[in-house]
């Protein structure tokens, strides 16, 4: 064993390294492919785990420090602060109460939110004083004090006169007395009780538990009875939530990083089956010398792990470098906008530089896998006599097979939100697809060339084509891989604007839209109703229609989804203004709720049938009915829509958050816009309210949608020229091979020109296949990515929209890249080295 | 047919051969023997308007090939010369028929029934269909004579036909080879390290560095 080893450390040594020197150009290529795919792929895990990080450390920051937390929508009633607070399991207890508040007494102020926090059991829950007197230490006490945050003092400067915070309920009157370490946003804190006075309420909204020692929240919970509404949420089901949320998209992100690496792969198999090709006579050499058929095929895996170790190594340091600059410059969000855009601190997993590395020996030993075996097989006295069979023999459909299963298995369902049998099942297509193309090929030209075919190049150019497909393959594997990856994500991202944009097109009927710029914390305060009756006296206004929006936990596992109200115009095809997908009547009664795809999926809802977990928030209202799906493409963690009169029904008059306003037909949209402007100016509305003309709105939605895919344009075009280098490495590679055969042909009598003619041909054939293949391999998988992967990622449906114009750009650039590279190769062989390949082939 | 006068082929302060001369008629067979290195294959290339040399003229069916340039070479080859290897080089990726009928296509004649009646000359009227990997060693030998002479060209040049071969199959090999060539009225230049071959021919020739000379078994060298 040990020999083996020392054997094949010497052929290393002895052989390939000096071949290696010899001719660098397509190891060092398929070892820069292998980097290339390990750095993308490391580098976008690197920057998801760094993200993660970053959204642990902030709940570490904010809630971290309590065990668990209650909370409701419908508030919490102070005596459940009391029954905790006895509990021998709990240690401290700390109670809150949040309203949106403006500053001054008009209503017309910045926003500020209101935090009532009682003193005390927030410096227990803590271990430090969340409030900071600049007087008297008992004025953290007080009931008329207020402390607050540094973005609250930017707003109110530096006033002696009392602080004024105008809310739903009147103006309230504090004195400023110190500062407080809350966030994010401008947060001023007051005493709770002082706050819940002023509010005429005995509940409060959320209430911070921490754990006695050896004390478990369930044994806690399990003494306590909850409000049927209320629910609990913990750090850990934050970040699990978090996790849950954005685990399709990082995996897809993975998937997509990882496609550099399988094309890379494709490019090592390439390089080294047409450099065993080359060395054919080397191998023969050695063998006749004694070496065996394992230890041979040991050799070209062994040459395999060199270049696969040096490339994860190179791949791990760059990975490495490329996340820590993104992170810098663009922070962690990739463009899902799931995570900060800010920079973030690279988190480095020594386990994950590993597995990455690991990948990429993997790739380049998997690439290395049948070039190893044809040199296994080889006979070495036959080889070298130079009587080695030189065709690849026919080829078997079982790769039509493997593309039939993968067809099959992509149809699978996601197994926790992640569609894994859609990537794999994709992984098969890729790969029989590709490995189909020499047996459609060898049948396609035996069909067409039934007829005797009548020139000696044609002759050739088909018949090598029919008898060899495997060489054409060969050289553009890497193209078809990559061409055709490209072309899927092309059609998934072009059908996904398409239906983005017609999807604006139903979702914003008016003219103008105007809403409340949300808080820090991501609620959006209501429009007041000084900025509503400005509205209303707005010159050229025909018509407006509010709307509101508020978070809803059903489910402490998911993320809030959103309720949305409005007036909605029924029609028998459902809400007009609502891309509705499916609808059915409801029961006489019954109040329709209006789900889009992704609360469906999320909630196992069935259309016709009640919504128990939302009816639980109105026990005493009639049945809310799922009437109708709709698509939803602003909230990807679901939504539920209902007419603005019936949420009125179920919980009061809402507050609108948002209104859509259409204009007089004589009205312009400028013109009304500007005259906003100065309204809003006069008012000191111009940071509070945003007003925004529907085209701005479509332009800048597009603008964004853009962004977020652009990370994987980028990929694509590393995939698809990695793929040209694959070409331009092999096809030299497989050029230099057919030395021989182009003496023969000189001494034929074939000119140089006819000889350039020929590989020219072929080039074009190969490229054309290869792009033809690519995309028609691209367009089915395309069909999996549109109505498998990302309904089951992400949980909403799209059209399909084939962008032949970016689908045709596209092909023609990698028709003619691969050509051209082709046809300079071809010329390189051809015309210098001809009579070298006359002298080779006696 | 074949009319070689004072041909001298070097390389810069490296001459390989000079003062060779050869005259050959239509039908004729001549075996170039020599020791290794001394030009052989250099000499079939000369012959074939692959190497240009230094001195001398070779004059093919009367033109002399010298003045051509590598394009009129190759043109002129297509029509005049075939060529037997010793690794056959058969095109691998056609069928045997194809192969032998590649020449009259490079000419613009293609004549399917010339081709089958070579493939019957050799033996090989049933293997037509077959690629070359599906043959042994002595058929695809079998498939390069006939490629070579199935355009009837006025040369035929072997190069070790028989070196890849055992000696059963060699021989068979070799009595096609001159039967063929005779019959086809084509100037035979054999270079060969086989005895039995030089003495087959009708004449046999020793390449030294300074030139052909008759060839005599017995004081051999190589």
């Amino acid at each position: 064993m040990a020999g083996g080893v020392i054997n094949i450390l010497m052929l290393l040594r002895a052989v390939s390294w000096p071949s290696w020197r010899q001719r660098p150009i397509r190891p060092l290529m398929a070892w820069f492919a292998i980097a290339c795919g390990v750095a993308l792929g490391l580098a976008v895990h690197l920057i998801n785990q760094s993200a993660l990080g970053e959204f642990d450390k902030s709940l570490r920051a904010s809630d971290g420090v309590a065990d668990f937390t209650l909370r409701s929508h419908r508030g919490l009633p102070s005596e459940l602060v009391d029954t905790l607070q006895q509990h021998p399991g709990v240690a401290v207890v700390a109670p809150t109460l949040r309203r949106h508040a403006r500053l001054g007494n008009t209503g017309d102020g910045p926003p500020i939110r209101l935090v009532g926090v009682d003193a005390l059991s927030q410096a227990a829950l803590t271990g430090q004083a969340m409030v900071q007197t600049t007087r008297e230490p008992l004025d953290a006490f007080a009931a008329d004090t207020a402390f607050a945050n540094a973005a609250a003092m930017a707003l109110i400067g530096n006033r002696t006169e009392p602080l004024l915070l105008a809310l739903a309920q009147g103006t309230s009157t504090w004195r400023l007395a110190g500062q407080w370490q809350g966030g994010p946003g401008a947060q001023v804190a007051v005493d709770i009780a002082a706050l819940q006075q002023v509010l005429g309420t005995t509940q409060v909204d959320t209430i911070d538990i921490r754990l006695a020692p050896g004390a478990t929240r369930a044994a806690v919970l399990q003494n306590i009875t909850l409000p049927p509404e209320a629910w609990v949420d913990a750090p850990a089901l934050q970040r699990q939530r978090q996790q849950a949320a954005s685990r399709a998209y990082r995996v897809n992100l993975t998937a997509l990083s990882l496609v550099a690496l399988f094309t890379g792969s494709f490019l090592v198999f390439s390089v080294l089956w047409l450099g065993v090709a080359q060395r054919l006579q080397t191998f023969a050499l050695l063998g006749v010398l004694g070496l065996g058929a394992k230890q041979r095929m040991q050799w070209v895996l062994a040459e395999a792990a060199v270049l696969g170790v040096a490339g994860g190594a190179v791949g791990v340091a760059a990975g490495t470098w490329l996340a820590a600059l993104a992170l810098q410059w663009v922070g962690a969000d990739l463009g899902g906008g799931y995570f900060s855009s800010s920079p973030t601190q690279l988190v480095w997993q020594p386990g994950a530089a590993l597995i990455y590395a690991t990948l990429g020996l993997a790739a380049t030993l998997l690439g290395a896998w049948w070039p190893a075996q044809r040199v296994q097989r080889l006979a070495p006295a036959q080889t070298l006599k130079g009587l080695h069979a030189q065709v690849g023999g026919t080829p078997k459909p079982w790769a039509l097979l493997a593309f039939a299963v993968g067809a099959s298995v992509c149809w699978l369902p996601a197994w926790r939100g992640v569609p894994w049998g859609a990537y794999l099942g994709i992984a098969l297509m890729l790969l029989g697809g590709i490995f189909s193309i020499p047996w459609l090929l060898h049948h396609a030209i035996a069909r067409l060339t039934r007829q005797r075919i009548g020139t000696a190049m044609r002759l050739c150019l088909w018949q090598r084509a029919k008898h060899s497909p495997h060489d054409g393959v060969l050289a553009t594997s890497g193209v078809v891989a990559s061409l055709a990856l490209a072309t899927a994500l092309s059609v998934m991202v072009g059908s996904f604007r398409e239906s983005v944009s017609d999807w604006l097109h139903v979702v914003l009927p008016a003219d103008v839209y105007v809403r409340s710029v949300p808080l820090a914390d991501g609620s959006s305060p209501a429009l007041t109703p000084e900025a509503w009756q400005a509205l209303n006296n707005l010159p050229g206004v025909a018509r407006i229609r509010p709307a509101t929006s508020t978070r809803l936990t059903l489910d402490e596992q998911r993320v809030p989804l959103a309720l949305l109200a409005r007036p909605l115009e029924l029609t028998p095809q459902g809400p007009r203004d609502v891309p509705v997908q499916a609808v059915v009547p409801v029961p006489e009664g019954a109040i329709p709720l209006w789900v889009s795809e992704s609360a469906r999926d999320g909630y196992n809802l069935t259309l016709g049938q009640p919504w128990p977990a939302l009816q639980q928030l109105w026990p005493q209202a009639p049945p809310l009915v799922v009437a109708g799906v709709w698509r939803d493409y602003a909230r990807q963690h679901g939504s539920v829509l209902l007419d603005w009169d019936d949420l009125s029904r179920l919980s009061g008059t809402p507050e609108p958050t948002e209104a859509a306003l259409w204009l007089a037909p004589q009205a312009q949209t400028q013109g009304t816009l500007r005259t906003w402007r100065q309204v809003a100016e006069t008012r000191g509305w111009s940071s509070t309210l945003e007003v925004v003309s529907t085209s701005a709105l479509r332009t800048r939605s597009m603008e964004i949608f853009d962004r977020s895919f652009a990370i994987t344009r980028w990929l694509q075009l590393v995939a698809v020229a990695i793929g040209l280098f694959g070409v331009a490495a092999t096809y030299s590679a497989h050029l230099l091979a057919r030395g021989t055969e182009m003496g023969v042909l000189t001494h034929l009598g074939v000119t140089r020109r006819q000889q350039w003619r020929l590989l020219l041909a072929e080039s074009v054939l190969w490229s054309m296949l290869g792009v033809v293949f690519g995309l028609l391999l691209g367009l089915a998988i395309s069909v999996v990515l549109v109505h498998g992967v990302n309904p089951q990622s992400f949980q909403w449906s799209m059209d399909m929209h084939v962008p032949w114009s970016t689908l045709v750009v596209l092909a023609a650039g990698v028709l003619i890249s691969c050509t051209l590279t082709c046809a300079w190769c071809a010329r390189r062989l051809s015309i210098p080295h001809a009579t070298q390949l006359v002298k080779q082939a006696f | 047919m074949l009319e070689v006068r004072d041909l001298a082929h070097g390389y810069p302060g490296q001459p390989v051969f000079q003062g060779v001369g050869l005259s050959l008629a239509a039908g004729e067979s001549v075996a170039v023997v020599g020791a290794s290195g001394v030009g052989k294959s250099t000499l079939l290339q000369c012959m074939a308007g692959l190497e240009r040399w230094q001195h001398g003229d070779i004059r093919v069916a009367g033109l002399d090939i010298g003045p051509l340039d590598d394009e009129a070479r190759a043109r002129w080859r297509r029509e005049h010369v075939g060529f037997v290897f010793q690794a056959f080089h058969l095109l691998p990726y056609l069928s045997v028929f194809d192969n032998v009928h590649l020449p009259l296509l490079l000419l613009g004649q293609p004549n399917p029934k010339r081709v089958s009646d070579m493939l019957q000359a050799v033996g090989l009227q049933q293997l037509g269909a077959r690629l070359p990997e599906q043959l042994s060693g002595g058929q695809m030998q079998r498939v390069a004579i006939a490629r070579a002479l199935v355009h009837q060209p006025a040369l035929l040049l072997a190069d070790e036909p028989t070196g890849n071969l055992d000696p059963a199959h060699a021989a068979e090999v070799l009595e096609l080879l001159l039967q063929q060539s005779h019959a086809h009225g084509a100037a035979l230049v054999l270079v060969t390290h086989n005895l039995h071959a030089a003495q087959r021919a009708n004449r046999a020739l020793e390449l030294t560095p300074t030139g052909l000379y008759p060839w005599q078994a017995a004081s051999s060298t190589f």
